[in-house]
């Protein structure tokens, strides 16, 4: 009992720290800093994922996100050396519709979560490994071809967009 | 034999491509050693065919078969090669006719712009003559005939920089289009009948028997018209002068015109099969030689009055195949090629020299060119028919056998007397410009040049050639070696019903007319050196004159029937169902659509934002939907 | 914890959207998407644990090496973008717009 409690204790700090890493994301115009705090989202996420049982995907998320493509992020920033956000200058329309469809769909998002009610069940969940691989190499073992092949022409065309001269 | 015959076409083919493909880059030299080789390669060979054909034991026709080109539903058409009597003899004056007139263009051209070009088309227009000439069938034979339309519009059009060479060259063209269709409904029509185009097959018997042989023959003739200049489709021959000199001599009156008299000659079956065509043939050619060469009476343009000699004579060739000769029909194509390529060749070279068309801003040419005007001399005695020169013997063949239709058909006493008129006008009108042209004094403006040898030789060989042709048709039963030579061809209708001292009347008249018109020109333009009673004469019958010198108006009166209303009609097919309706209708569709996109391009920003907008406000008004 | 997760990532998307509409520095709106993706990544998970199958987990490995290569290519475009425009502001991005 004392174990859940823990748990559970855990994962609501984890929630709020996700929800504030986000809130930064958002708010900071450095972007360095900004990067910093998305880091602390998917690291989060990754101990939230831990939490729902999805033990494989929570180290997936670790490593391939904030190991792979943040750091690529962080690269690039760091390359071009890139100042903060000034102040003003934004847009007067997206200035207003930003925070708009901000709330607009926070409320229509929680409203639906509580007029069709989704309960709190009690569920048992955890991946078995050897199940979720066969599951992903044979009935979906197109669409994973597909995002190998999307990987490697992304590749090709990264290299070739960036290029100086082709 | 089959090789050859089947190369002497392709030389002048290889020649066009070379000088097309490669001529604006190679040397003036190598352009017309091309132009030129090519042309003489295929005359040797030519020469050799011939020879070999006449002294050899070969069958008096030869149909040489190299590719089926289709084998659709019984409808057979060969690419071959028919040599028999007729198409030997024209293969033998296009390639040596043509030959002579290559060589002289070097000389007439060397100067020109677009020199390649004007010997890659004159191989062209070989090419296509030969597979008129020896073609086997109908078919071959007009895609000869549309080619040799073809170029003849290229090089009426050669100076197409002014705007006159490339309208007459349209002119042609059109005109021709006008006779073409007439020969293709002819075909159609025959080849209804009787289900080939081959000439083995259709005239082997010399016989023919057709249902409709007057619609064909007619339809036939129309062709011929077009091609040859006929009324009512000569009206283009005149304005095609305006190519170079080469080319008028070449085409508009050596070969490409005598198209229609070899068409003839070869369908003569057809022709047989029918009086009526026979008889519209005499009538409308004996119409058009007396006209044309009243025509020719009162130009001023050394070309012009050759061109219209040239209808004339045709007429005459017309006439002779009208009243069933057509071996003399054929025979005064021979004589005709000679005097008339060497007339025209002359002519170039007077204008070449003086830069001048206008007959009396030349005179007093007699010392200045000696060559061209001994020349031009003998040639001005062959087409006006003074005895021992060519022209003589055939026109005096033509008027005989006029004569002899007379007996069966009165009505062609007429135009006997016509074709006799006609013989005097044309010896008036020559010595007309033979006059003004080399006696009298000089009224030239800019100093001749020298003459050239590449054009003088030429002009030797034809002259020389319209003298001694005129010998193959001596008016003397057994001697008259065109009787012979034709005899298995064209059977019993070579034959002569005239008895002798007839024939000699009939000579005698032709001379006297001949040597009447010289007289009266030799008065009016050589004795009275300022054309003092031309002058005179020219103001008594103002009217006359006039109506004379504006060619009877025929080309305006063409124009208000035909032109203008088809003009009318095309622009009423433009105003209405181009610009309103196609031209409406495809206005209002991009109208719209253009409208349709002024309103949806403020949706399309091309700002990545908005587009996030538009699919966030998305997502959130279908949430609210399924609420 | 069903609907708490639901909720976090509702709030995540939203802030997403939210950074990618505001900012116009280009790798911020970068930024935004990525969280955006992982938003939709926890809400994967939260409906696999739900419905107790594997389909969302594989989902989310899908969306992972899709934004992958969409971060690979995004990169690559922005380096020439700030190469030829020497800024990250989208602002002056426009010369193709009318």
């Amino acid at each position: 009992m004392g174990e859940l409690m823990t748990a559970n204790v855990l994962f609501y700090i984890f929630l709020i720290l996700t929800l504030l890493f986000g809130l930064f994301v958002a708010l900071f115009r450095s972007p360095l800093y900004s990067l910093l705090s998305l880091l602390g989202v998917v690291s989060c996420l990754s101990v939230l994922f831990y939490f729902y049982g999805a033990t494989f995907i929570s180290f997936i998320q670790l490593i391939v996100y904030a190991g792979g493509i943040l750091v690529l992020f962080l690269f690039v920033i760091m390359l071009l050396k890139l100042q903060p956000e000034e102040r003003g200058g934004e847009h007067p329309l997206f200035k207003v519709l930003a925070p708009i469809l901000f709330f607009a769909f926070t409320t229509a998002g929680i409203s639906i979560l509580f007029v069709h009610r989704i309960k709190p069940v009690e569920y048992k969940f955890y991946v078995e490994m050897d199940e979720f691989s066969y599951k992903l190499f044979t009935d979906y073992g197109l669409p994973f071809e597909a995002i190998t092949l999307l990987l490697l022409a992304s590749a090709v065309g990264a290299f070739i967009i960036a290029k100086r001269k082709i | 034999m089959k090789t050859i015959t089947l190369l002497i076409p392709l030389f002048p083919l290889i020649g066009f491509l070379l000088n097309a493909f490669f001529g604006r880059k190679l040397k003036k030299e190598y352009v017309s050693l091309i132009g030129v080789g090519s042309v003489g390669l295929s005359l040797i060979l030519s020469l050799y065919t011939i020879f070999f054909y006449l002294f050899s034991s070969y069958p008096q026709s030869l149909d040489f078969k190299y590719y089926l080109l289709t084998d659709f539903y019984g409808l057979k058409i060969d690419f071959g090669i028919l040599i028999d009597p007729l198409s030997v003899f024209m293969l033998f004056f296009v390639t040596f006719v043509g030959f002579w007139i290559h060589l002289y263009s070097i000389g007439y051209m060397g100067k020109e712009e677009g020199y390649s070009r004007y010997f890659a088309y004159l191989n062209l227009f070989m090419f296509f003559m030969l597979i008129l000439s020896l073609s086997n069938n109908f078919v071959l034979m007009f895609v000869g005939w549309e080619g040799v339309g073809l170029c003849s519009y290229l090089l009426i059009g050669f100076y197409f920089k002014e705007e006159w060479p490339s309208n007459a060259g349209r002119k042609a063209f059109i005109v021709n289009r006008i006779g073409d269709f007439g020969f293709l409904l002819g075909l159609f029509l025959l080849f209804s009948e009787k289900g080939t185009f081959s000439f083995g097959e259709l005239f082997s018997g010399g016989e023919i028997s057709l249902k409709y042989a007057t619609p064909i023959a007619l339809l036939l003739f129309l062709g011929a018209t077009g091609k040859s200049a006929q009324i009512p489709l000569y009206v283009w021959l005149p304005d095609a002068m305006a190519g170079p000199t080469p080319v008028s001599a070449l085409i508009h009156a050596a070969t490409m015109v005598t198209a229609g008299v070899y068409m003839v000659s070869r369908a003569n079956p057809i022709f047989e099969a029918s009086p009526t065509a026979s008889s519209v043939i005499i009538i409308i050619c004996g119409l058009t030689a007396f006209f044309a060469a009243t025509m020719a009476t009162v130009q001023r343009d050394i070309k012009k009055i050759l061109a219209y000699s040239t209808i004339s004579q045709l007429g005459y060739m017309f006439m002779a195949t009208g009243a069933h000769k057509y071996h003399f029909g054929v025979f005064h194509v021979f004589t005709h090629s000679f005097f008339k390529a060497c007339l025209f060749l002359g002519a170039g070279a007077l204008i070449h020299s003086l830069h001048t068309n206008d007959i009396f801003e030349m005179g007093g040419m007699k010392e200045k060119m000696k060559k061209t005007h001994w020349t031009f001399l003998f040639a001005t005695l062959a087409i006006a028919g003074i005895p021992l020169f060519s022209g003589f013997f055939s026109k005096d063949a033509i008027l005989s056998s006029l004569f002899m239709e007379a007996q069966h058909k009165n009505w062609v006493y007429i135009f006997y007397a016509l074709g006799l008129l006609t013989a005097l006008l044309t010896s008036f009108y020559m010595f007309r410009l033979y006059y003004i042209v080399f006696w009298g004094k000089p009224r030239y403006k800019n100093e001749p040049h020298h003459e050239e040898k590449v054009m003088t030789i030429p002009l030797v060989v034809l002259a020389i050639g319209s003298l001694i042709t005129g010998f193959l048709g001596i008016p003397v039963e057994g001697i008259n070696l065109i009787n012979k030579y034709f005899h298995p061809f064209y059977g019993e209708l070579t034959e002569s019903h005239l008895s002798h001292s007839v024939e000699i009347i009939l000579i005698l008249l032709s001379i006297s007319v001949a040597l009447l018109g010289w007289r009266v020109a030799y008065v009016f333009y050589k004795k009275d050196e300022d054309f003092v009673l031309a002058d005179r004469l020219k103001e008594k019958f103002k009217g006359l004159y006039k109506l004379l010198f504006n060619k009877y108006w025929v080309d305006e009166f063409y124009h208000l029937t035909f032109v203008k209303q088809f003009i009318l009609i095309c622009k009423i097919c433009y105003k209405f169902f181009d610009e309103i309706l196609i031209d409406g209708f495809l206005l209002a569709v991009s109208f719209i659509l253009q409208m349709i996109g002024e309103i949806l391009r403020f949706f399309q920003t091309g700002n990545a934002k908005t587009y996030a907008v538009y699919i966030i406000s998305g997502i959130v008004v279908i949430i609210w939907l399924i609420l | 914890m069903i609907l708490e997760g639901l909720i976090l990532s509702i709030f995540l998307f939203a802030l997403g959207t939210f950074t990618f509409l505001y900012r116009r520095n280009l790798i911020l709106m970068f930024l935004g998407i990525e969280l955006m993706l992982n938003s939709a990544n926890l809400a994967f998970v939260v409906f696999s644990a739900k419905n107790n199958n594997y389909e969302g987990l594989l989902f989310v490995l899908f969306s992972i090496g899709i934004a992958a290569a969409e971060a690979a290519v995004g990169l690559a475009i922005f380096i020439s973008a700030y190469r030829s425009f020497k800024s990250a502001y989208i602002d002056y991005f426009k010369i193709l717009r009318f």
